[in-house]
C-alpha cells in the first residue's frame, strides 16, 4: 500500500502537472479512487493548511498546491460512485453583498475554501438578500459566507440573517462574515455563526463549524 | 522644495520606459467601463467601444490630447496652488475610517456622526491639516452615510474637502450640499472645495459610480482626484514596478474621462498602493514594499502625466500610537519630504485605514513641520558658510553672541510635542511620553471645538438636502 509521499511532495510543490501524473499511474494501478482522494490529495492539502497557518507557505503557494490538487481530482472524480457530495467536505454558497462590488478578498476565500475539499459556489458581488435565500433555497449549501469591503454595506449581512429566519433556513445553515471592516464583535452582534479576520484563517474556520 | 535633497526612485529612461507601456496598455487591452452614457460618449470621442463587453480602447493621439490639456496645477480652498512654489508638502487627514480611539479612554469605538463633527473642529484649529475628510459613521442611515458626514464637515470646518463617495445614489446630494455653502455654481466652479475621490476597481474596471463622479466633478468644477487603490500581487502585478504601470494606466485613463469630458478640469493624482500579506491577505499600508511602491507610483505620476499627486505620509498598519506607527509614520513621512508629491494623506490613520485617532492626528500634524523642514534642504552659500565667523572666533571660544547666531538663530524649528528638555526637567513636568502630551494638546484643542458661523438659511439647506437624501435612499 502507497503512503502517496510522491504525490504529497508535489502537492506541497504546487506541481499540477505531476500530480496528475501521478494519478494516472495510481488509477492505472487500481487503487481505490475514494482513498486515492482522501489519503493523496486531502490529506496533503491538510498539511499545506498547516503550512499555511505556521506561515510557512504564502497564499500563492497554497493556491498552486490547490489547482495542483483540483487537476488530480479531476481525474478521480468519474471513478467515484455514488453522490458528488461525498468527494467534498461540504458545500458553501460564497458571495458579496448587496452595494459592494469588491471581490477579491471572496476570490481569495473561494480558494482557500475549495483548496481544503469544499464545494464552493461563488455568487459573485452585490447580491441582495432575496437572492441569498433564492440561492440557499437552490443549492441546499452548508455554509453561507458573506463578504462586504464597505462599511456600509455591512448592514446587509444582518439583513440577510434575519431573512435567513423568516425563511425557515437559519437553523440549516451556518453562517460566515468577512471583510475588511467587519469584526468578531460585528459577527456576534448580527448572529453570524463564524467570522475570520483574513482569508487565510477563513477555511480552517469553515472546517471548524462542520466540525471537520 | 531643495533641487539637492530630492530623491528620485526612478531614471527618467524608467519613467519613459513604463509611460509607453501605459500607452500601449491602453490602447491594445483597454480598461472595462460599465457606465453606459459613458461609452456612448467615449465612443462618439474616439476611443474604441466594444458595447458588449463594455471594453473601451483609447487611440494614443486622443491621450496625448488629454495630457495636453490637463491642468499641471489646481487650487485648493484658501488659495492654496499645489504644487506649492516653495515645495511645502500639505496634509490630508484619513478618510473612511469605521473605528476612532477616543483619546480620553484609548478605547477603540465604532464611528459615530458626533466624531465626525470633534474630527472637523480639531482639524479647522490644526494649521498643518489643509485637507479634511469624513470619516464612515454608523449611527446614521448607512445608505445615506457620506452624504450625514460631508453635511457634518462643511458646518465644522472651513478647510478643503477630499469627498469619498460611497454610491452612485449619493453623488448628485453630495455635490449639492458643496453648492450650497458655494452659494452658486460660478462661485462653485471658481472656488472648487472639493477634491471627489474616482477610484477604479483594479485591475482595469471603472464602476458607474466613479466614471458618473468624474462627469459630475467636470460638470460642477471640483478637483477630480483619481485613485487606483491596488493591491499589489491580488489586484495588481505583485512587482512593484508592475503596480506602478497599472496604477499609471488607470489614473490615466481617469485622466482622459475627464478631459474629454471638460478640458481643463483639475486632476490630482493618488495612487493608494498597498502591499498584501502572504500569509493573511490583509492589506498593507506601512510595509517598507507598500511605501516604496507609494512614492515611486506618485513620482512616475507627476512625472510622466505632469499633473499634482497625493502620496499616503501618515498611516500605520499598527493599531494603537506606538513604536510601530511611529516607525512607519517616520519612514513613509521621510519618503513623502524626499520625493515629490504636493501632499501627505491619512493624518491621524492606524490599522491601515479602517481607524483614526484624534491624538496620532495632532502628532501627525506637528509632524509635518519636520518634513517640511526637512524639505527645504540645505542652504549653501557665503553667508551660511559663515568663512568669516570662523576666520575671526578665538580658538575654544563659542558663537553664541555672535550676531550671526543672532540672525540666523530662530531657524531651526521647534516642534511641540517633541520633547528636548534634559530627563530631570522631563520628570519634574510629570515624566509624559509623546501620546500623553498629544492627548493633553487634544484636550486643550476640545475646550475650543465649535461649530461654524453659517448663513442660518445655508444651515437649513444643507438639512434638507440630507432629510430628503434620507426618505429618497434610505426608506
Amino acid at each position: 500500500m502507497s503512503d502517496y509521499r510522491d504525490l504529497e511532495e508535489s502537492i506541497l510543490n504546487g506541481e499540477d502537472e505531476k500530480v496528475q501524473a501521478l494519478v494516472k499511474e495510481y488509477i492505472d494501478q487500481r487503487i481505490d479512487p475514494m482513498q486515492l482522494m482522501t489519503e493523496g490529495l486531502i490529506t496533503p492539502m491538510s498539511i499545506v493548511g498547516s503550512k499555511m497557518k505556521s506561515g510557512d507557505m504564502f497564499i500563492p503557494e497554497v493556491l498552486a498546491s490547490a489547482q495542483a490538487m483540483r487537476r488530480g481530482l479531476e481525474l478521480i472524480k468519474p471513478l467515484i460512485v455514488g453522490e458528488e457530495s461525498s468527494i467534498y467536505i461540504g458545500k458553501v454558497v460564497l458571495g458579496t453583498v448587496e452595494g459592494d462590488l469588491h471581490n477579491i478578498g471572496k476570490n481569495i476565500v473561494s480558494l482557500m475554501l475549495e483548496s481544503v475539499g469544499f464545494n464552493v459556489i461563488d455568487v459573485g458581488e452585490d447580491i441582495n438578500a432575496n437572492k441569498f435565500i433564492e440561492i440557499v433555497k437552490q443549492e441546499n449549501p452548508d455554509i453561507l459566507g458573506l463578504s462586504a469591503l464597505l462599511t456600509t454595506t455591512m448592514p446587509c449581512m444582518k439583513e440577510v440573517i434575519e431573512k435567513l429566519k423568516d425563511s425557515g433556513l437559519r437553523e440549516k445553515i451556518k453562517v460566515m462574515v468577512g471583510g475588511a471592516p467587519v469584526t468578531q464583535e460585528f459577527a456576534n452582534s448580527i448572529g453570524a455563526d463564524g467570522y475570520a479576520s483574513e482569508a487565510g484563517s477563513a477555511a480552517e474556520k469553515a472546517k471548524q463549524l462542520l466540525g471537520k | 522644495m531643495s533641487e539637492n535633497i530630492r530623491m528620485d526612485l526612478l531614471s527618467t529612461e524608467e519613467v519613459n520606459n513604463i509611460y509607453e507601456k501605459c500607452f500601449l496598455i491602453l490602447s491594445e487591452k483597454g480598461v472595462k467601463v460599465d457606465h453606459e452614457e459613458g461609452l456612448k460618449f467615449l465612443s462618439a470621442h474616439g476611443a474604441h467601444v466594444d458595447n458588449t463587453s463594455h471594453v473601451v480602447k483609447f487611440p494614443r493621439d486622443i491621450v496625448e490630447k488629454a495630457l495636453a490639456s490637463v491642468p499641471h496645477e489646481a487650487t485648493l480652498t484658501g488659495g492654496i496652488v499645489i504644487p506649492d512654489n516653495s515645495g511645502k508638502l500639505y496634509a490630508n487627514t484619513e478618510t473612511g475610517a469605521n473605528n476612532y480611539i477616543d483619546p480620553e479612554t484609548n478605547i477603540r469605538h465604532s464611528m459615530t456622526i458626533e466624531f465626525d463633527r470633534l474630527w472637523a473642529q480639531l482639524v479647522e484649529q490644526l494649521d498643518e491639516i489643509s485637507i479634511c475628510a469624513y470619516q464612515s459613521p454608523t449611527d446614521v442611515p448607512t445608505k445615506t452615510a457620506d452624504i450625514h458626514g460631508l453635511k457634518t464637515l462643511l458646518e465644522n470646518t472651513s478647510k478643503h474637502i477630499m469627498v469619498h463617495p460611497y454610491s452612485l445614489n449619493s453623488l448628485n446630494y453630495l455635490f449639492e450640499l458643496g453648492l450650497v455653502v458655494a452659494g452658486s455654481k460660478e462661485e462653485y466652479k471658481k472656488k472648487p472645495r472639493f477634491n471627489f475621490i474616482c477610484c477604479s476597481q483594479a485591475p482595469l474596471v471603472f464602476k458607474e459610480m466613479d466614471y458618473e463622479a468624474i462627469k459630475l466633478s467636470c460638470e460642477y468644477g471640483q478637483i477630480v482626484l483619481p485613485a487606483s487603490l491596488t493591491t499589489a500581487g491580488a489586484t495588481c502585478p505583485v512587482t512593484i514596478a508592475g503596480q506602478i504601470t497599472q496604477v499609471g494606466v488607470e489614473i490615466l485613463a481617469m485622466i482622459v474621462f475627464s478631459q474629454l469630458i471638460e478640458k481643463g478640469t483639475p486632476v490630482i493624482g493618488n495612487p493608494f498602493s498597498f502591499a498584501l500579506n502572504m500569509s493573511t491577505g490583509r492589506n498593507l499600508l506601512g510595509s517598507v514594499e507598500a511605501v516604496l511602491s507609494e512614492a515611486a507610483c506618485c513620482e512616475f505620476i507627476k512625472k510622466a502625466f505632469n499633473i499634482p499627486v497625493g502620496q499616503n505620509g501618515f498611516g500605520s498598519d499598527s493599531h494603537i500610537t506606538d513604536g510601530q506607527s511611529t516607525f512607519e509614520e517616520a519612514f513613509m513621512g521621510l519618503f513623502g519630504a524626499f520625493t515629490i508629491p504636493d501632499f501627505l494623506i491619512g493624518a491621524g490613520a492606524l490599522s491601515t485605514i479602517l481607524c483614526v485617532s484624534p491624538t496620532k492626528l495632532i502628532i501627525d500634524a506637528k509632524g509635518l513641520n519636520i518634513l517640511n523642514r526637512a524639505r527645504a534642504g540645505i542652504k549653501v552659500s557665503e553667508e551660511t558658510i559663515a568663512l568669516d565667523e570662523i576666520i575671526n572666533i578665538q580658538q575654544g571660544g563659542h558663537y553664541l553672541e555672535n550676531k550671526h547666531t543672532l540672525k540666523h538663530c530662530r531657524e531651526a524649528i521647534r516642534v511641540p510635542l517633541f520633547n528636548t528638555d534634559t530627563y530631570d526637567t522631563w520628570v519634574a513636568d510629570g515624566s509624559k511620553d509623546m501620546h500623553t502630551r498629544a492627548t493633553e494638546t487634544y484636550m486643550e484643542l476640545k475646550k475650543n471645538c465649535k461649530p461654524l458661523d453659517l448663513d442660518e438659511h445655508i444651515k437649513k439647506e444643507l438639512n434638507n438636502i440630507v432629510k430628503s437624501a434620507d426618505k429618497n435612499l434610505s426608506e
